[in-house]
């Protein structure tokens, strides 16, 4: 004997006739004998005619005017309004702007503290600086990128950067020439500095 | 149900609509509008209840049918795409009034669900069972069933679907509409019982 809850499975498919021959012949038995489905087919059926019977609703009489305007006015309102992402998409899209907003930060703060990594433009002029050409024009500057990180500082055991000092390059063939020449230059640059304007790129 | 207001026949199908449109014709947009938004203003409106949301539900509907209306292909029907578009609109809908329903409950401790509570003084035996059951309280019923089973019943009794347009607008299979609409239709009788025992 089959449960009423196999007959119910089988309500939608009675009423639309889609139930075999020996299916329904099965079910109208069952329907014969069980009081409680018979109601409930019958109140199925019921309810079926009248939620066809609801009565329509129509839009309001602006409802074409308020359509025409939000149209012209997502065609002003830009791109992200227009397509806005889908709402799983909105929290990593914020992050990986942030990333490169953070990225960019790094980058701008690297370039004002010398770094191999990034380089930054440099007076051409210093190149010319020699010991017996201590003196530079700062008429005419030109710009180079600085490619490797300037000798005058140096990271000692402590971590600390202090200047790089005459003595530290004893015994260094050419040194304290070399040490030498970075003085003129460091002199020229801070001379050049005085002279030259903001240069934007 | 195909070509919902598409009463005479000379008039062009919903897929020539958009097609035209697609090439640039505003006035078949106007069309599609026509055609559909009181179909589909009743759709949002059984699934949202509230009438004043489905007119803004079918406002953006229309929106993403003018703004996406090269993503249509014809090799769907357009009855199917722009009712899934708006199934898909009523639905979220539902979810953000269900997030705010939870922080409304956790928040004051009440339930915000009191409008759907159905007052004793609305039951008169001695009418006849159609003005019983108002479509207020077949709509506060079908309300509380949940979106799956909302959905489906609209769409097949309601707006009078087929089996397989329905299993195309939900893109689920057949046999899950035909279990879903059966349930649902077992879930409203049970919840409807009260006052049709009064009959």
């Amino acid at each position: 004997m089959k449960s009423c809850e196999y007959f119910e499975e089988l309500c939608s498919r009675y009423l639309e006739q889609e139930l075999s021959a020996a299916e329904r012949l099965e079910f109208e038995d069952h329907l014969d004998s069980c009081p409680s489905c018979r109601d409930k087919l019958e109140d199925i059926r019921f309810i079926r005619q009248r939620l066809k019977k609801l009565k329509p609703i129509t839009t309001t009489a602006d409802f074409e005017t308020v359509l025409r305007a939000q149209i012209q006015m997502s065609k002003h309102i830009g791109w992200s309004k227009v397509w806005p992402l889908p709402a799983y998409l909105r929290w990593p899209a914020m992050g990986l702007a942030a990333a490169l907003l953070l990225f960019a930060a790094t980058f701008l703060f690297q370039r004002d503290h010398s770094s191999q990594w990034f380089p930054r433009l440099q007076p051409a002029t210093e190149s010319f600086a020699t010991p017996s050409n201590p003196t530079i024009s700062t008429g005419n500057i030109f710009y180079s990128l600085e490619l490797v990180p300037l000798p005058q500082r140096n990271v000692r055991d402590t971590g600390k950067p202090r200047a790089l000092e005459r003595q530290d390059l004893e015994g260094v063939p050419g040194g304290k020439a070399a040490h030498d020449s970075v003085q003129i230059v460091e002199e020229a640059r801070e001379k050049a500095k005085r002279h030259i304007r903001t240069v934007s790129f | 149900m195909t070509n919902v207001a598409r009463n005479d026949p000379n008039s062009p199908t919903d897929e020539e609509l958009i097609e035209r449109f697609q090439q640039g014709d505003i006035h078949a947009f106007e069309q599609i509008v026509k055609r559909y938004k009181d179909p589909l203003l009743n759709f949002i409106y059984r699934f949202v209840g509230n009438q004043e949301q489905a007119e803004d539900i079918l406002q953006e509907t229309f929106l993403r049918v003018y703004r996406n209306r090269h993503a249509y292909r014809r090799v769907a029907k357009f009855s199917t795409w722009i009712y899934t578009i708006a199934g898909n609109l009523a639905r979220t809908e539902l979810r953000k009034r269900k997030r705010r329903r939870l922080l409304s409950i956790s928040d004051l401790g009440v339930e915000e669900d009191k409008d759907y509570e159905v007052s004793d003084d609305e039951f008169n035996p001695e009418q006849h069972v159609d003005s019983l059951l108002h479509d207020e309280v077949i709509q506060r019923e079908i309300n509380k069933l949940s979106p799956k089973f909302r959905e489906v019943i609209i769409l097949r009794d309601i707006q009078e679907f087929s089996y397989e347009e329905i299993s195309k607008i939900l893109r689920i299979p057949i046999g899950t509409v035909k279990s879903r609409v059966n349930r649902a239709r077992l879930r409203l009788q049970s919840q409807l019982k009260k006052y049709l025992d009064k009959k």
